[in-house]
């Protein structure tokens, strides 16, 4: 009896210091995850160098039999990741850039819409006029005008405001401004991206295109409506009326906050505050993010329709820690941009600890991940140049 | 004793499964276990179970081999320190200098 007591007490002690002091030897140095002075952090260089081999490899390291979406998300955060590093990179690395960039946007236009959609895409009719997808539309907006932002070409400033004003007509014309990318399905993510391409599209072409400041607006007053009354938070989706689907989840929260910067940056820390207080952890050194808020504040209100229904944005969700792939590799976004050096550093940690990190001669790859998880961390980290450059922009007009 | 030697293996035995399973290649199937099913999904399950134990238990077990030993040892010594006669235990347990000790311990009986 007095091993075992013996052996408990030992255990105890150990775990009393072993566990606090666990996330200081997986932390990697601050520079790996922070700009310092001005330049990106070596993460965001590493995860680029191992993205670009393996795009020029012909590898697209997303599994299309599970979310064909993730096909789209990879191009977009890849191209957008391109961008931000280019705004800091040399003239010849910069002008290779270039050409990396105009390649991913090449693929994405070369398929057909259906390419990236879940089955259903097809089962059902739009509400919506022109009957597109502003997941699609959106993110090629975004990616084309990044693109311009970077290389100003002013032979393709028609293109991109053709490209903006069909993303201005779909949204318009939503009753609750909210354009679909699905059949009688709008998502919060795909909307907020749109109203930033919005704002890139303007900062190219010098002026927005026509009825996209009216839209921001009216979308702005509109929020509240779309914002779930017990967290505060947007909520993830809804029909093409206006009534909740999903509500908040944190696969959306975090890019929801990064996004809305360009457009209301009150608003946009609003969220994202809110995003962490309602969905991230923070044990021991380490963080991750839940995919949902706790379900107790609904008290003994409905929950949203498809409440804790995982779905193949959320990525697997950890049963008992409830920890959210796809939440708290947003969350990672979200930290980054907003400038939470404390949280930020957590989240890197856990990263560390959980994700399998592989690093070969200067190439870095998370081997828990997929195409679409490494290029939203590659744009987690390069993120900031070019927002700083339309936020700029904006103040000086 | 035992139990410090116990824990010592504890520590190493998810060391020594995951040198042998990335000796397999399970590393590369990590990816499976994160995205699907797959024919290797069992190995790059056990590739995280291991690297999680090695990486969260290794080192509680290593520090609970050292709190056990130290135990033991302060154990040993007071188990000793009890089973020695009255004067012995007040020359080993007391702060007097060693000199006093030694001398009282030398003196004759019998005064």
């Amino acid at each position: 009896m007095n091993r075992l007591l013996g052996a408990f007490l030992s255990v105890a002690v150990s775990s009393f210091v072993v566990l606090p002091t666990l996330h200081l030897a997986l932390r990697p140095s601050r520079a790996s995850y922070m700009r310092i002075d001005d330049a990106p952090p070596v993460m965001a260089r590493e995860l680029a160098a191992a993205q670009l081999a393996a795009w020029n490899d012909g590898q697209r390291d997303v599994n299309r039999g599970v979310n064909p979406e993730w096909d789209l998300g990879h191009h977009t955060f890849f191209a957008l990741g391109l961008t931000n590093l280019a705004l800091d990179a040399k003239p010849e690395e910069r002008e290779m850039l270039r050409v990396e960039v105009d390649a991913v946007i090449a693929e994405v236009l070369a398929r057909s819409p259906r390419h990236f959609h879940l089955a259903y895409f097809d089962e059902g009719a739009f509400n919506g006029r022109r009957g597109r997808s502003l997941f699609l539309d959106g993110e090629v907006l975004l990616m084309v005008a990044a693109r311009l932002a970077v290389w100003p070409d002013h032979g393709r400033d028609a293109e991109l405001a053709l490209l903006a004003r069909g993303v201005v007509d779909q949204m318009s014309e939503a009753p609750a401004l909210m354009a679909e990318s699905y059949p009688n399905e709008c998502w919060m993510f795909d909307n907020t991206l749109a109203l930033a391409a919005l704002a890139v599209t303007a900062h190219v072409l010098g002026h927005p295109v026509e009825g996209a400041g009216a839209l921001t607006r009216r979308w702005l007053e509109n929020a509240p409506r779309l914002t779930d009354p017990h967290t505060g938070l947007l909520v993830a989706s809804t029909t093409w009326k206006g009534g909740t689907l999903d509500g908040p989840e944190g696969s959306s929260a975090f890019a929801v906050a990064h996004f809305l910067e360009l457009v209301d940056p009150t608003l946009a820390r609003d969220q994202y505050e809110r995003a962490k207080r309602q969905l991230v952890a923070r044990p021991l050194g380490f963080a991750y993010a839940h995919e949902w808020p706790d379900a107790a504040q609904w008290g003994h209100d409905p929950l949203p329709p498809r409440a804790e229904m995982a779905d193949v944005d959320s990525g697997p969700v950890i049963p008992l820690v409830h920890a959210g792939a796809g939440a708290s590799g947003m969350a990672v976004l979200g930290a980054a941009a907003f400038h939470d050096e404390a949280l930020l550093a957590e989240l890197i940690t856990s990263l560390e600890l959980t994700a399998f990190p592989e690093r070969t001669n200067g190439k870095l790859r998370f081997r828990a991940s997929n195409g679409l998880g490494d290029a939203v961390l590659l744009y987690a980290t390069a993120q900031g140049p070019l927002w700083q450059r339309v936020r700029a922009g904006k103040e000086r007009s | 004793m035992k139990t410090a030697r116990a824990f010592l293996v504890l520590a190493a035995l998810p060391l020594v499964v995951l040198a042998l399973l990335a000796t397999f290649g399970a590393r590369d199937d990590v990816g499976v276990v994160m995205t699907g099913s797959g024919s290797h999904a069992l190995l790059g399950a056990a590739w995280v179970v291991c690297w999680l134990g090695t990486m969260t238990l290794s080192p509680i077990a290593a520090g609970a081999a050292l709190v056990s030993f130290v135990l033991l040892r302060t154990i040993a010594s007071d188990t000793r320190s009890n089973d020695a006669p009255p004067s012995a235990r007040r020359c080993s347990s007391s702060s007097a200098p060693a000199v006093r000790c030694a001398a009282r311990a030398a003196r004759p009986p019998g005064r």
